[in-house]
């Protein structure tokens, strides 16, 4: 009990709160901005923590990354513009929830639920984490293959639509992700000898463009004058949520679980883990078919799901120094300056420094409440501004944003190329989530396909070999055909009905 | 009138200014270009020696992340920059390898090298549940078993742990690709992959294995540099044990486009000589386990022209070359 | 501009085969089997069933070409012309912020989107000048982000 004691005056100072509340700040208004991720307000960060003492600059990251994730939802919510990759994948949901006049409610359970997550996550990691990460560690190219073909049959089956649409949009994502040098064999693809191509087609561009451009084209076209701000119900944002949590509390504990263990497998992050528990609670649902159209049972879902997976991604960097995601990965670099080497040792050595983590954690995602309330409040004046005044402040917006992930116009040529692809996808009802997905696992299925190959000589069969491996590849394999068995069968027994 | 009067007080102003400014370099911030993304090791290099150039030159020094395409996008983009110093960058090891492989027609002497700022040898490294405890005893195995036995991993295809790697394998005698070496993300994942039972070696460097050998999961077994590593004083190098006398080391340096001015330079190598030797950037290094190495100007230079000539040498054995 | 489902299954169908004759000449990773035409060639194999299966799905249902449906919005001018308008804008600022900086680009480039959607000159002018400067400082000092600057009008750097 003394060492949480010594832990809690670790944190409990003066100037810890004031920099826990600063970066909370700092993590609204990156997050809330599409274009910056979380990742992104992390590395900016960084400087700032090299002039700080160990705990604040943990906190500072912690802070700040929970908030980014969760103010991701403001721009998705209020204007189908996701802040970050990790709330893409409810993104059509809550803003269908804004369109009919409820941007509270989805604000609110974005909120609430992510809170709820976040918690669950830290819980996981002060208990478990050790368990989790032995398991995580045996995971080579084999389980992770088997689980992007999970994370992108689930991308097919969230979409709304007919399959064979969601597949053209996934194609169109993985094609994408083929352009450029970053590939196992390390062949310019697709590149026509241009300098920038080689370094591919970046996510936050394409994503800028799918969702935010094409929607600027839309209101361009409408003149956007006669897209009136939808008029908001005058409830509380937390009252909903109350209900929404006796009416979903299979989803709320799902969603973190899944989070949770999603995070913790070193590099899957907050992003895939909301894609999985979007799926998930559709596929479970007893209404699947209102998803995608305002239904907030996805959102309460994939909201824990996302912010479980950022505490879940210190399991094992905490307790091995091996990152779970791409922040872990700098803040180990944090803490490794700090004198601190990420390791079972500092368990023993330092368990002062771990306790005061875990409160920075519990501290950080009950903080979120209040400082999202306000954030919320302020957000929704952005919908009393005047769609027209709006929408060319958000086009510019969008090229800032596109030419700041790597300092260069290329980005907003990107941006502009994916504006119109989104654009005409739409048109044709292709739904553009699962483009989305495609870009971004697109890497990840090439290089843990090609790379197992190799080490198992070119046999398919070593894909089952491994047990976890075999399973999630039944998994995933059963994924696919048992609908379609069941649709055969359906249709055989609706034929002899009719003979 | 009164707001005519403004804008050309104004104007007379920032003309003057300017007319100040333009006497003494630097008057403007400076860029830097780091290759690679944020929070690796070259980006956290690159923001310390950065934050430490600020304090020299008074002016801020802006890190700026242009990643992809191997390192190739970022060093397109520091040499083809304006020779101004107003645009410096973190230049890798990887350009000494891009040309050859045909991806680019890059190469060192589109460089002003200033300086290099760090090195790190390539290791050995096993599995601790492989059970091997010698680099010998790991080579007799590998000579014994049939070509394409052994599997190694820890950076893209033609990186620079795969050269490392062909290049031992070289100097011990065997093929170099007699051990398959499986294309991975970089050394984290090559390791992480290791201990997961994928792969059997990582020759990458002992600095980037230090979480996972102290938390007794990783063995290093030997080094690629002629002496002993301080940070790894218990692993032998080659030529002590096997006897190879292949060394590989990666490091890191700055660099500006080529055809600076003379007095540009030399103030430049002067903030970067004082910030190398600052406190902070000494501290830094060895915290994080990055080797310390100091070059400057041409002796720098005759480093990256060496390293040039020996890679292009073995990745043309390795058929790692673009013919 | 919406297409009828054949014609959708025919675009996929020619875009797997098109992947495919791209992939050709990537080859594979020195001694092995796999590479960098591994992928392409999987893509290209599945978006050519998928395409085989809509042609015979909408075959099928008795489809036929050609099926290209316009939208309502294709039909009055004005508003083709303001989707032009906004694409163009999107291109002028690649073209000009590197050469003029980022200040009085994107305020011009949202001057013109604002006049062009119908916002009153006033509050377009006052709009577009006060965002320009917002970005410029909380981006541009707060972030580092190297935004174009120009030679003239840096009084804010």
């Amino acid at each position: 009990m003394s060492i949480v004691i010594e832990a809690a005056n670790l944190v409990f100072q003066p100037y810890v709160l004031l920099v826990i509340f600063g970066a909370a700040a700092f993590g609204m208004f990156v997050g809330a901005i599409p274009g910056l991720t979380a990742t992104m307000a992390t590395a900016l960060l960084v400087p700032v923590t090299f002039f700080m003492d160990p705990v604040p600059a943990i906190a500072t990251i912690v802070t700040a990354t929970a908030m980014a994730i969760f103010a991701g939802d403001i721009p998705g919510t209020l204007l189908r513009m996701p802040g970050t990759p990790a709330s893409a994948a409810y993104v059509q949901d809550a803003y269908a929830m804004t369109q009919q006049g409820r941007p509270e409610a989805a604000l609110g359970a974005s909120l609430v639920f992510s809170s709820i997550g976040g918690i669950f996550g830290t819980l996981v990691l002060i208990t478990a984490s050790p368990v989790l990460a032995e398991i995580a560690l045996k995971f080579s190219s084999f389980e992770y293959f088997w689980l992007v073909v999970l994370g992108l049959s689930c991308a097919v089956f969230i979409s709304p639509g007919s399959p064979a649409r969601g597949l053209i949009a996934l194609f169109i994502g993985l094609f994408a992700a083929t352009v450029g040098l970053d590939n196992p064999a390390a062949v310019p693809r697709y590149t026509f000898g241009s300098v920038e191509m080689m370094g591919g087609v970046q996510f936050i561009p394409a994503m800028i463009g799918l969702f935010a451009v094409s929607e600027v084209i839309r209101a361009f076209i409408k003149r956007a004058s006669d897209v009136r701000p939808p008029s908001t119900s005058g409830k509380s944002i937390f009252r909903q949520q109350a209900t929404n949590l006796v009416t979903y509390p299979v989803q709320a504990l799902r969603g973190s679980v899944l989070g949770t263990a999603i995070g913790a497998l070193p590099g899957a992050g907050a992003d895939i883990a909301a894609w999985i528990s979007y799926a998930i609670s559709k596929k479970f649902s007893k209404t699947p078919e209102k998803f995608g159209k305002g239904h907030v049972e996805g959102l309460v879902e994939a909201g824990a799901s996302n912010n479980g997976a950022m505490s879940g991604a210190w399991i094992p960097a905490l307790v091995f120094g091996i990152p779970g995601d791409s922040i872990t990965a700098i803040v180990i670099g944090v803490l490794y300056i700090k004198g601190i080497n990420p390791g079972p040792m500092v368990f023993i050595t330092q368990p002062e420094m771990i306790y005061a983590v875990f409160i920075v954690f519990l501290l950080a995602n009950v903080i979120m409440l209040p400082l999202g309330w306000i954030a919320i409040k302020g957000a929704r004046h952005v919908l009393s501004i005047p769609q027209k005044v709006l929408m060319p402040v958000i086009l510019m917006f969008c090229m800032v944003g596109s030419f700041a992930i790597n300092n260069s116009v290329f980005g907003i040529g990107l941006m502009l190329f994916f504006g119109v692809i989104g654009f005409l996808m739409e048109e044709n009802d292709i739904p553009i989530a699962p483009a989305i997905l495609g870009l971004v696992l697109g890497p990840m299925l090439e290089q843990n396909f090609v790379t197992s190959m190799i080490k198992s000589d070119g046999s398919f069969l070593a894909f089952f070999e491994r047990p976890i491996a075999a399973g999630l590849g039944l998994f995933s394999i059963a994924i696919w055909t048992i609908p379609l068995v069941l649709w055969l069968l359906h249709r055989r027994s609706a034929r002899q009905s009719l003979s | 009138m009164h707001f005519i009067k403004t804008i050309v007080a104004v104007g007379g102003l920032m003309a003057m200014t300017g007319a100040a400014w333009a006497q003494e370099y630097p008057e403007r911030p400076i860029q830097m270009i780091v290759p690679w993304g944020a929070g690796g090791g070259t980006d956290a290099v690159g923001r310390l020696l950065g934050a430490e150039i600020q304090k020299e030159l008074g002016v801020p020094v802006n890190v700026v992340n242009r990643t992809g395409g191997s390192g190739v996008v970022g060093h397109s983009a520091i040499a083809n920059a304006d020779p101004d110093g107003y645009t410096i960058g973190i230049m890798t090891i990887e350009v000494d390898m891009m040309h050859w492989q045909g991806l680019t027609d890059l190469t060192y002497e589109d460089f002003d090298v200033l300086a290099i700022v760090n090195s790190d040898p390539g290791g050995v490294m096993v599995s601790a549940d492989a059970g091997y405890d010698s680099v010998e005893a790991l080579l007799e195995k590998i000579k014994s078993e049939p070509a394409g036995t052994f599997k190694a991993s820890g950076t893209g295809q033609g990186g620079i742990w795969h050269v490392g790697l062909a290049g031992w394998l070289l100097s011990e005698g065997l093929a170099p690709d007699h051990v398959t070496f499986v294309p991975s993300q970089g050394a984290a994942p090559g390791l992480t992959d290791m201990v997961a039972g994928g792969v059997d070696i990582v020759p990458s460097s002992l600095a980037e294995g230090r979480s996972m050998i102290d938390a007794k999961r990783v063995v290093p077994l030997a080094t690629m540099s002629p002496d002993r590593q301080d940070a790894f004083p218990d692993v032998p190098t080659l030529a002590e044990t096997t006897g190879s006398d292949w060394n590989v080391a990666v490091w890191r340096s700055v660099a500006a486009p080529a055809g600076l001015p003379e007095d540009v330079k030399v103030k430049l190598m002067d903030a970067i000589e004082t910030a190398y030797h600052s406190d902070a950037y000494q501290d830094f290094m060895k915290d994080r386990g990055f080797g310390l190495r100091w070059a400057k100007g041409d002796d720098a230079t005759a480093i990256v022209a060496a390293d040039d000539a020996v890679f292009g040498e073995v990745m043309t054995k390795a058929g790692l070359a673009a013919q | 501009m919406r297409v009828t489902d054949l014609t959708l299954g025919l675009l996929t169908l020619l875009g797997g085969i098109a992947i495919y004759l791209s992939a050709i000449n990537f080859h594979a990773i020195p001694g092995q089997d796999y590479g960098a035409g591994t992928m392409p060639r999987a893509i290209a194999f599945v978006t050519g069933l998928v395409g085989i299966f809509m042609i015979t799905k909408a075959a099928i249902a008795g489809e036929r070409l050609p099926g290209l449906q316009l939208a309502e919005w294709t039909r009055s001018g004005g508003a083709v012309l303001r989707m032009f308008a906004v694409l163009g804008l999107i291109v002028t600022y690649i073209v000009v912020s590197p050469l003029l900086g980022f200040l009085p680009t994107a305020f011009c480039v949202m001057l013109v989107a604002m006049l062009i959607l119908g916002v009153r000159i006033p509050t377009a002018i006052i709009v577009s000048a006060l965002t320009s400067v917002t970005i410029q400082q909380s981006f541009g000092k707060l972030l580092l982000v190297p935004l174009p600057r120009s030679d003239f009008l840096n009084v804010f750097w």
